[in-house]
């Protein structure tokens, strides 16, 4: 019987059944700057801010990110759920740069 | 009380600092658009500190990214340089941490941001600049120190033709511009600290003059500026753009919003539909209130709610009036109540300011952007093809705030 069982094994990310952790995306700055997440854990940044804000990654997932017509002032809001590790820099693209200048973050995901 | 200090002009400051090493328009450290570089991003990118990038004539649909420190980007003609956004990218030029930049002589319009931004910077310089229907700010400067805004044009914008956020000190100066057609003409959210706005003109905006104190930037709350002989007058434009709290300071000329120790004195001050000179305090998630705010030596006229105005927590907010020509207070006899030298001799709270009904009173909403006017053309920078180019490498030198005087009527 025990034969007919499937051998493999789903791993659910250790992350994945951690809460959401928040970022706030105030003018112009995301707070906090650098967090850190689980594999699997979800990020949710808030447009709290009165100016328009995007978020885009240069080096990471390629379906990473959230327009400015999307992500509005005092109410916008995004979630994304990192499956790798590594450290991910993310900017806004009106009032940051992709090299971390101005209005960006850090996300680091650990294992 | 400031002390006396000389005033000196940019146009002599940047002969002398000349000598310092800046380049003119003859050094091999000259990088042409569209001669050398055929686009002012890729002047830019070429340009090292000290350098000049000079731009001809022309239309450029581009946004430009400045990370290099200590360079001046000068157009041949101030009308005819213009940076174009249609609409669609996001920030004319745009200095992003790198200090000691100066963007002069050219026109942005039709960003979906602003026009001309720095931010994070430690010195910066824009002059005669004219930025028009921008989205956000015309000519911006935030979390930056040691700057100036002079000779400059921002109209159309539905938050601020010019503004300056986020620093204390600011060590700034806004000096000789024209604020016309936004939602206000200059907005300072968190901006304080040796900060002096002067000898420039707020007009048909929706408010004019809007220093103020929020929690959506660092450094709350607003505090310490000089609003020193301006012009700012007919703050009631319903057809601007504007964002909310500009179609909620609407119809006010002079409006300390939830900050504190504000000098505002000689300026003229006519045609508002609520107040002259208001100081009130701001509620965001905070709630801002005003204190030892000074508002001396005005021409305050034609107000419909009233000239002078202040709603404190209490008489011993210590903000006062005192030596200005007006009419109509809220509070009644407001020099009397709340005088800047003397024993008060009025009460604090007769006939108050109703503030509540001015805030909910209905204003017309945001009106179209790409409807604002262009303003005609401005007054170029002298000499623009041959002047020695002058990154701002040193803060600027101080206004002579107490040789600033009441400007008359145009």
């Amino acid at each position: 019987m025990l034969s007919a069982c499937s051998s493999s094994v789903t791993q659910i990310p250790r992350g994945a059944s951690l809460p959401s952790v928040a970022v706030e995306s105030v003018d112009n700055s995301f707070e906090p700057q650098t967090v850190s997440v689980a594999v699997g854990q979800s990020v949710t940044w808030t447009n709290t801010g009165r100016n328009r804000h995007d978020i885009h990654m240069k080096k990471g997932p390629t379906d990473f990110g959230v327009d400015q017509d999307s992500f509005v002032p005092l109410t916008g809001t995004y979630t994304y759920s990192f499956s790798k590790p590594g450290s991910f820099v993310y900017y806004c693209s009106i009032h940051g740069t992709a090299k971390g200048k101005g209005m960006a973050g850090t996300i680091v995901v650990s294992k | 009380m400031k002390t006396l200090r000389i005033l000196v002009s940019t146009a002599a400051l940047m002969g002398v600092l000349a000598s310092c090493g800046g380049s003119s328009s003859s050094d091999a450290n000259v990088k042409r658009v569209p001669q050398d570089f055929k686009t002012i991003q890729e002047a830019v990118d070429a340009a090292v500190a000290g350098d000049l990038v000079l731009v001809d004539k022309g239309t450029y649909a581009e946004a430009v990214t400045v990370e290099t420190d200590n360079i001046v980007i000068r157009g041949i003609d101030r009308n005819e340089v213009i940076l174009e956004g249609n609409y669609t990218l996001d920030n004319g030029i745009r200095i992003v941490g790198a200090k000691g930049v100066v963007v002069e002589n050219m026109t942005a319009r039709n960003y979906r941001a602003n026009g001309f931004f720095w931010t994070g910077v430690d010195g910066y310089r824009g002059s005669y600049l004219t930025a028009v229907r921008n989205g956000d700010y015309g000519i911006y400067a935030f979390d930056s120190v040691n700057g100036i805004f002079e000779h400059s044009y921002g109209g159309g914008s539905p938050d601020a033709g010019f503004y300056i956020g986020q620093c204390k000190p600011c060590n700034a100066i806004i000096n000789d511009v024209i604020a016309e057609n936004n939602g206000l003409g200059y907005s300072g959210t968190n901006a304080s600290g040796n900060l002096v706005i002067a000898n420039s003109t707020f007009r048909q905006n929706r408010a004019g003059i809007v220093p103020n104190s929020l929690d959506s930037e660092k450094l709350s709350p607003q505090e310490d500026n000089i609003i020193v002989g301006n012009l700012v007058y007919s703050n009631n434009n319903g057809l601007t753009p504007a964002i909310g709290a500009a179609k909620l300071a609407m119809g006010n000329g002079i409006l300390v919003a939830g900050g504190n120790r504000n000098q505002i004195l000689r300026n003229r001050v006519w045609d508002h539909d609520i107040t002259g000179i208001g100081i009130v305090p701001n509620s965001d998630k905070s709630l801002f209130w005003v204190e030892g705010n000074s508002v001396q030596e005005n021409d305050v006229s034609d107000s419909r709610a009233a000239d002078l105005a202040l709603t404190a927590l209490d008489a011993k907010a210590n903000n006062c009036f005192s030596k200005n020509v007006f009419v109509t207070s809220k509070p009644a006899d407001i020099e009397n109540a709340q005088p800047c030298s003397g024993t008060a001799t009025a009460p604090f709270d007769k006939d108050p300011l109703p503030l509540a009904d001015l805030i909910n009173r209905v204003k017309p909403d945001s009106g179209d952007i790409k409807k604002m006017p262009d303003p005609g053309p401005q007054t170029n920078m002298p000499n623009a093809a041959k002047a020695k180019a002058v990154p701002m490498i040193a803060p600027p030198t101080p206004l002579d705030v107490a040789s600033v005087t009441l400007p008359a009527k145009p």
